[in-house]
């Protein structure tokens, strides 16, 4: 047992026992919380509070601002002025306003689409993992699912389930799974040849609970960086649907369906169309930019663990040799 | 080398043929008899009973599925109501906006990556190279219809030197074809080229450790040489597949743009089709999207196979 419980810990990126490594700066970083990841990828750390502001001031945002859908028909398409700091759309209704409930509504349409295909395509990539006799089929239904650009089978997902939010969170949802589930399978297929998956079976663990218990949990931190890339590329899908019409409906705002408004009026008020658009780019942005950081980190984990090997490997050889060195001047 | 290509073939037409399927059965369980729809408010019992029965609508599911799947086969993809009659030839006689731009913007973004991606790759201290992580991140952060609208706005609106509307066809006025196609293809070309340099650049980066390129240098190898003829070919490897299926992004990114532009291309006719509830126009259009992408996919499989002798061994 004692043999097995020192594959497992060897197995562990976070677990690895042995010398600290040399160099601060670039190896120990990450187990050094904020500070470590400010001095590795400072982008990475600056989108991510982007990020959070975004979400903050989209959550409680509304409570401090005018009613998005208060009228003022004497101020229509006006532009930013001190009452309306982005202006106001056809309606007169307040920009800024507006534009922080979309974002409510777009940013919280993404988390749940985020959330569907990440469960869905978690469970579907993890079986098809584990489990090689269902890879056929489940792969051939994620190849049938990404036969399609991903927008239009939203579009046709939408069109045939009944219109509302929810079929729109479902259908986004289903378009995202197959990029899940590949990662997540790929991932499977290299952790279930581990050293504890098989100390986990000769202890006689039953399968589904390797699969919960051992690989999954060290699977997550990949699927946690896809995630985030799906969220990015769900508020891009959300913001073409709604733009079309597909979506969420007004008088409720998302950013798409404000862009698709104001396309009427580019020329009398540019700004209804331009900021919206905006709050989309930067909300991408940092979502893509805050995944490339979390990949980083992910791969560097890696890169500690085969440079601690490295060392170790070194040490054994050296502590051999020394061992070598001793015998031979005893005799 | 050939058992691999049939291989592929078959999946195909699995995958093809899953794609149909789902889509007949999610379309046809919809509640709601579309001879009603078609009708509208006014019709009479007798004109919906009688336009079910020709529609074949009375029929048990699964026959309405056989049949269907039958004339599909044969290349009957039913009627189209907006346009009264048969949905094939209707998706033809639009092909060609869609293909022209998908094409031209796959061309246009991989002649304007591969030397930005092999400049910021080489030079990773260059401004270029210090510019190009933001600069792409960019293009693919921005909404296709949303930068279309800005280049409306700017080009369109406040220059007034581009058309901001329409499509003329290459046989009429090649000149004026142009004119109307640069707005469409800068949308579809910020995106697809961001996502192709930021691509090559890394498989870039990976080839230039390359120790071949120490060798090719010490041959007398000038610069330019190394760079194009000795790494680019191996870094182009993972870039043809990453081309290959970006395909479908840009599919996706006209689809949505031609209904900025008014182009009357596949995305017109899809949307069109949704708008009048045309369910046999829409099953057709998305088919034939998936058609192209898949297949388009399955080329950029072959020339990686003839790119790659080491694939075809395994």
């Amino acid at each position: 047992m004692s043999v097995e419980a020192a594959l497992v810990k060897n197995e562990e990126p976070g677990l690895v026992e042995g010398p600290p490594p040399p160099k601060r700066g670039r190896l120990s970083g990450w187990r050094s919380g904020l500070s470590g990841l400010w001095r590795r990828d400072a982008p990475a750390v600056i989108w991510g509070v982007v990020l959070l502001l975004m979400i903050l001031v989209s959550a409680i945002g509304p409570f401090f601002l005018q009613s998005p859908a208060a009228i003022e028909p004497a101020n229509r398409l006006a532009p930013p002025s001190a009452g309306h700091l982005l202006g106001t759309d056809e309606y007169g209704r307040d920009l800024l306003s507006r534009v922080v409930s979309a974002g409510r509504v777009s940013l919280g349409l993404g988390a749940l689409i985020t959330v569907v295909a990440v469960v869905l395509g978690t469970l579907v990539g993890a079986v098809a993992g584990f489990y090689e006799r269902s890879a056929g089929v489940l792969m051939r239904l994620m190849d049938a699912l990404l036969a399609f650009p991903a927008i239009v089978l939203a579009i046709a997902l939408v069109v045939s389930l009944r219109s509302g939010i929810w079929s729109q969170i479902i259908a986004l949802g289903i378009v995202f799974i197959p990029y899940v589930a590949r990662v997540v399978r790929s991932r499977v297929l290299t952790l279930r040849e581990r050293g504890y998956v098989t100390a986990a079976r000769a202890a006689g663990v039953s399968g589904p609970r390797i699969l919960l218990a051992h690989i999954l949990p060290n699977a997550a931190p990949a699927i946690l960086v896809q995630g985030v890339f799906v969220f990015a590329s769900a508020l891009l899908a959300d913001a073409a649907l709604s733009f079309l019409g597909l979506g969420v409906q007004p008088p409720t705002p998302t950013w798409g369906n404000m862009i698709g408004e104001a396309r009427t009026f580019i020329t009398l008020a540019p700004g209804f169309m331009i900021f919206p658009g905006l709050a989309i780019v930067i909300s991408v942005l940092a979502l893509n930019l805050v995944g490339d950081g979390a990949r980083g980190l992910i791969d560097q984990r890696a890169r500690a663990v085969l440079e601690l090997e490295r060392i170790r490997k070194k040490q054994a050889k050296e502590e051999r040799r020394r061992r070598a060195a001793s015998v031979s001047s005893v005799d | 080398m050939a058992g691999l290509v049939l291989r592929r073939i078959r999946d195909l037409v699995i995958v093809l043929f899953l794609v149909g399927t789902a889509m007949f059965f999610i379309i046809h369980l919809i509640p709601g008899n579309p001879a009603i729809a078609l009708l509208g408010p006014y019709a009479t019992q007798e004109q919906i009973a009688d336009l079910t029965a020709s529609m074949g609508l009375d029929q048990p599911l699964l026959t309405q599925y056989v049949t269907w799947l039958g004339n599909l086969v044969r290349g009957d993809m039913g009627e189209s109501i907006a346009f009264s009659g048969p949905v094939l030839p209707v998706i033809f006689d639009h092909i060609m906006p869609t293909i022209l731009l998908a094409l031209g913007s796959t061309v246009i973004s991989a002649a304007i990556a591969v030397p930005l991606a092999i400049h910021a790759a080489a030079k990773p201290r260059s401004l270029w190279a210090r510019l190009v992580t933001p600069v792409t991140a960019f293009g693919l952060a921005m909404p296709s219809f949303w930068l279309a609208l800005v280049l409306v706005l700017v080009f369109g609106v406040i220059f007034r030197i581009l058309p901001t509307s329409g499509y003329v066809d290459f046989g009429t006025d090649p000149g004026q074809a142009v004119k109307y196609l640069v707005l469409p293809i800068v949308v579809l070309v910020s995106h697809q080229a961001a996502l192709f340099v930021a691509t090559l650049r890394e498989s870039m980066s990976g080839e230039l450790l390359g120790l071949y390129l120490r060798s090719a240098r010490a041959k007398g190898v000038k610069e330019r040489g190394v760079l194009y003829r000795h790494a680019l070919p191996n870094a182009l490897l993972p870039a043809i597949t990453v081309i290959g299926s970006s395909f479908g992004n840009v599919l996706g990114g006209v689809i949505v743009i031609e209904t900025v532009f008014s182009i009357p291309g596949w995305g017109q006719l899809l949307y069109n089709g949704i708008t009048s509830r045309d369910y046999q126009l829409i099953i057709g259009v998305t088919l034939m999207i998936a058609v192209v992408y898949v297949l388009v996919n399955l080329i950029a499989d072959l020339l990686y196979l003839v790119a790659d002798p080491r694939v075809r061994v395994r």
